[in-house]
């Protein structure tokens, strides 16, 4: 069955229109994506430095795991899905503890959901729940402080696949 | 009595609201602190945090067993340690910590983990792949960590434990008392639905009850309404016809007053008011004795008090007298009144003012009783009073009637005037009235005639006392304005028992009488005889007779030819109406012609005449004399009748005859009584062409005026002047006097009566125009004069051949 989508996916990379051309990730692969993404050979790969090139954006917001407000900065989710070719519905997280939601690609769309490399100024570390976090901006959007969203802001994030 | 109920029910509404209300807002209370609770369950869960913390250490722990198998690369296992190394600031910090920071020695395994984590990180960078004594010395402290992140999960499991217990304990408290606040609210409901059902009943009962008592008080006062409505009703049709009668008796026309029994005035209407002058107030409290004057008799008032004393009805007329003292007729009707036992309350007088009544009452007897002129009793109270002397006499006694007409009045009234004739006619009534006696009537009886009454007389004699006293002062002139005027009298007496039995046939003995007086020459008095009455009848029966004799065509005329006297030639015929009546024979014009006047019948007569004239003279002139004129008499009655000049007019122009065939002979006197009735008529036949002639022309009157103002055809010498032309002596210049007069003033002159060829030769020699008269031909019919006219021209005929005995006189 995956063997098959996989298969699938190859096919549909092979005859529709392709995303601009990934470069190989120079740095530490931090994040990858599968899936139903359009890259040669099916997952995507990004370094810090691939990530950082994606259009950035800063939300700055107050969550119940930190104390006050918080500065964040990374790549919109949106962005880093449309660098990929991604045509799913929903994505599956997973941290690299293997912790793992689903977040609808909808939420990408709807609110500048962004995968922060910083917090602050400082770069996430593991140590400090980095290296990509996902971010809502709560402080922007007071719909977003509910259990749902709180518990898609999946940090220590490694792998997103893209699904139906 | 209600109103404790009421509070009742109000009170124990307001508590059982209130502590429904408690109750509910308790649960609701409890409720709500649930929520909050599930709502921190998610912010606040140390367990996760516990669990979390203490995977990551189990999975850092395989990771080090696996890296030491040589299984597992350095930079995962860093990783794992990193990741584990990220708890310890992750539960630090954000509220999501909170719960689990709170766990009973959470900073102190916090502090121990991050102090164990530090000590880590050199020993573990030093550490490679099958170095397990090396790691067997991190062992201890590995195990210590994994025990005490073990401890902290079940403490975290214990509070989780307990927090649900305490919420399934609190949550039954929830339950509990929800149940009870609905149990209370139920009751409270079922006892609040019970109280209003109570009151609802009460209130309803209330209402039935009084509903009933409303609708049984309505009845009631509808009943009661309605009788006093029926009351009502009745009082006002009480009152309205009281009231009617008030007003009826207020504005009557008549006069009402009302006594008490004694007879004290209670009330009189203002007619009353203002007939007697009296108001009311003057009045009211006395009696109506007040009021009584003289002039009723004595014994009127006496049957009024006998009549109301008994109780019955009076009406009569009574004399009453005005508070300014003048004296008013009043007719009167005075009722008892009584209640209903029959006892008399009042008396009331109707009365009603006749004074004017009475008052027209007497002019209407004094105008039917009495001459408006002289203030003589009429002719109807004469017969009254000649009646009642009659019936008084009865036998015994004699009373006379004297019937007395003026001589001359017409003539007088005529002439002067009516004012003169008014005055004088009050001057004879003076004058007979002064003459008579009291108990005597001088009455005026119409025109000029009077009569006398002369009731209780012993003798007939004395009768003619009086009469010839009355003639006597009579033919004193009278003094009227400025005029000494002659009117005597002509007076018929008849006398009872003698003459007649009754009234009306002593009147009619003493006109005859009266009639008499005239006929003899007037001035005088007569009583009346047995002859006088037979002679009335004749002339009487005369008339009865000649009424309808034209009818029955006993009329014929008879024509005496007019001649000149030189020649004896015919120039006209004077017509002559003859009477052949059956039961009297031939009646003569002097007889019949009077009688005919008075009976109105002479119009018809001359008229008839006048039409048989004609009719004969358009024969004669058609056959032998074109010139021929008839004459025919007619009298001053007849050209009072309208009807006479048409029926001229007529007569003439049937026959084709010109107004100059036909000449109409007239009296002198006609003239001289100067009746605009008869000139008018006299006018209208000349206007035709019809000449006149004058009758018997010098015997009388000697207006010759009149000669002139109309066309006057021939003047007729009466044959009393043509006998006197036999004598020797003075009659002969009379005849030729008149004859030259006659010239003198323009008119040709037939001389009448002529009867012998001396008197012929005669006036011939006078100078008579034309004669006429039996020594020229008797009247004949006209088929025989026109014979005779036939042979005149034939063969101008000896005229002393038609010359005949003298036979019948011609009128």
């Amino acid at each position: 069955m995956h063997k098959s989508v996989v298969a699938l996916l190859l096919l549909l990379a092979a005859l529709g229109a392709r995303a601009a051309e990934l470069p190989p990730p120079q740095g530490r692969v931090i994040l990858s994506v599968e899936g139903m993404i359009d890259v040669p050979g099916g997952i995507a790969r990004f370094d810090r430095a691939l990530l950082e090139a994606l259009p950035q954006r800063e939300i700055i917001t107050v969550t119940p795991w930190t104390d006050g407000p918080a500065r964040f900065e990374g790549p919109l989710l949106r962005e880093v899905l449309a660098r990929v070719g991604a045509q799913g519905a929903r994505l599956e997280a997973r941290a690299i503890n293997d912790y793992a939601v689903t977040i609808p690609v909808s939420d990408a769309e709807r609110y500048d959901v962004i995968l922060a490399l910083r917090r602050d100024g400082q770069p996430l570390t593991v140590r400090s729940l980095g290296p990509l976090w996902v971010i809502y901006p709560w402080s922007e959007h007071p719909e977003l402080a509910t259990e749902t969203y709180y518990g898609r802001a999946i940090w220590q994030l490694e792998r997103i696949v893209v699904v139906r | 009595m209600k109103r404790p109920l009421a509070h009742r029910v109000w009170l124990a509404s307001a508590l059982i609201t209130v502590v429904m209300a408690i109750s509910l807002y308790s649960v609701l209370g409890a409720l709500a602190r649930e929520l909050e609770q599930l709502r921190g369950d998610f912010h606040d869960d140390a367990m996760w945090f516990a669990a979390q913390f203490e995977r990551d250490g189990l999975m850092f722990n395989d990771a080090l067993m696996r890296y030491l198998a040589g299984g597992l690369p350095r930079e995962a296992l860093d990783e794992r340690f990193d990741v584990l190394w990220s708890r310890v600031p992750n539960t630090r910090e954000g509220s999501f910590g909170e719960r689990y920071r709170a766990l009973p020695g959470a900073s102190a395994a916090l502090a121990d983990t991050e102090a164990l984590l530090s000590g880590f990180e050199p020993m573990l960078a030093r550490l490679g792949p099958g170095e397990y004594a090396a790691a067997a010395a991190l062992r201890p402290a590995l195990d210590a960590l994994l025990a005490r992140l073990r401890s902290m999960t079940l403490e975290a499991l214990d509070v989780r434990l307990h927090a649900a217990e305490q919420r399934r304990a609190n949550f039954e408290r929830i339950y509990r008392e929800a149940l009870l606040a609905l149990s209370l609210t139920l009751a409270a409901g079922a006892a609040l639905v019970w109280l209003l059902w109570r009151r609802q009943r009460a209130l309803d009962a209330l209402r039935c009850s009084l509903e009933v008592r409303v609708a049984g008080r309505t009845a009631e006062l509808e009943r009661a309404n309605a009788s006093l409505r029926l009351e009502v009703a009745e009082r006002k049709r009480a009152l309205d016809t009281l009231r009617k009668l008030w007003l009826a008796v207020e504005q009557s026309p008549a006069s009402v007053i009302i006594t008490d029994p004694q007879g004290r005035i209670e009330y009189v209407n203002p007619t009353f008011e203002r007939l007697s002058g009296y108001g009311a107030a003057e009045l009211i409290g006395r009696s109506p004795a007040l009021l009584r004057s003289e002039l009723t008799p004595l014994r009127v008032y006496a049957e009024l008090r006998a009549c109301i004393d008994a109780g019955r009805q009076w009406a009569g007329e009574l004399c009453s007298r005005r508070k300014d003292g003048q004296p008013y007729w009043e007719h009167a009707r005075v009722s008892p009144v009584r209640d209903e036992r029959g006892s008399i309350m009042h008396f009331v007088a109707v009365t009603e003012d006749i004074t004017q009544r009475k008052a027209d009452q007497a002019l209407l007897y004094r105008q039917a009783h009495y001459d408006a002129l002289t203030g003589l009793p009429s002719r109807k109270l004469a017969m009254d009073r000649l009646a009642a002397a009659i019936a008084e006499a009865g036998g015994r006694r004699r009373v006379g009637l004297l019937f007395v007409d003026l001589d001359n009045f017409k003539r007088i009234n005529d002439g002067f005037g009516h004012e003169v004739g008014d005055a004088l006619l009050c001057a004879v009534a003076e004058r007979l009235a002064r003459r008579v006696c009291v108990g005597d009537t001088v009455a005026r009886f119409g025109g000029d005639e009077f009569v006398v009454i002369l009731p209780a007389r012993r003798t007939a004699a004395e009768f003619d006392t009086v009469a010839e006293a009355l003639v006597r002062a009579c033919t004193e002139p009278f003094a009227i304005a400025g005029r000494e005027l002659c009117a005597t009298t002509s007076i018929g007496l008849a006398v009872y028992p003698d003459d007649a039995a009754d009234p009306a046939r002593l009147l009619e003995h003493a006109d005859i009488a009266m009639y008499q007086v005239k006929g003899r020459g007037r001035s005088a008095f007569l009583r009346y005889d047995r002859a006088m009455g037979e002679q009335a009848e004749t002339r009487a029966r005369l008339e009865a007779l000649l009424r309808g004799a034209l009818g029955r065509s006993e009329f014929d005329v008879a024509f005496q030819v007019i001649v000149e006297p030189a020649s004896g030639r015919i120039v006209g015929a004077e017509a002559l109406a003859r009477w052949h009546s059956p039961e009297l024979g031939t009646v003569a014009p002097d007889r019949f012609i009077p009688v005919a006047e008075e009976a109105g019948l002479i119009g018809a007569i001359d008229a008839w005449v006048a039409a048989a004239a004609c009719r004969a003279a358009a024969a004669w002139r058609a056959a032998h004399a074109p010139a021929l004129y008839v004459a025919v008499n007619v009298s001053a009655r007849a050209l009072r009748d309208p009807a006479y000049p048409a029926a001229v007019r007529a007569a003439l122009a049937e026959h084709g005859l010109p107004g100059s065939a036909l000449m109409l002979e007239l009296t002198e006197r006609l003239f001289v009584d100067d009746d605009a009735e008869v000139l008018e008529a006299l006018r209208r036949l000349t206007a035709l062409g019809v000449r006149l002639a004058i009758d018997d022309f010098g015997t009388g009157y000697s207006a010759l005026g009149y000669l002139n103002r109309f066309p006057v055809g021939a003047l007729k010498v009466d044959r009393s002047f043509v006998r006197e032309t036999l004598l020797e002596g003075e009659g002969r210049p009379l005849a030729g006097a008149i004859i030259a007069l006659a010239h003198a003033l323009g008119h040709p002159v037939v001389c009448e009566g002529v009867e012998t060829e001396v008197q012929r030769a005669r006036l011939l020699a006078w100078g008579a125009d034309y004669v006429q008269g039996f020594h020229f031909g008797r009247p004949v019919s006209a088929a025989a004069l026109a014979e005779r006219l036939a042979q005149q021209a034939c063969g101008e005929a000896e005229p002393a051949l038609a010359l005949e005995a003298v036979a019948v006189g011609n009128g």
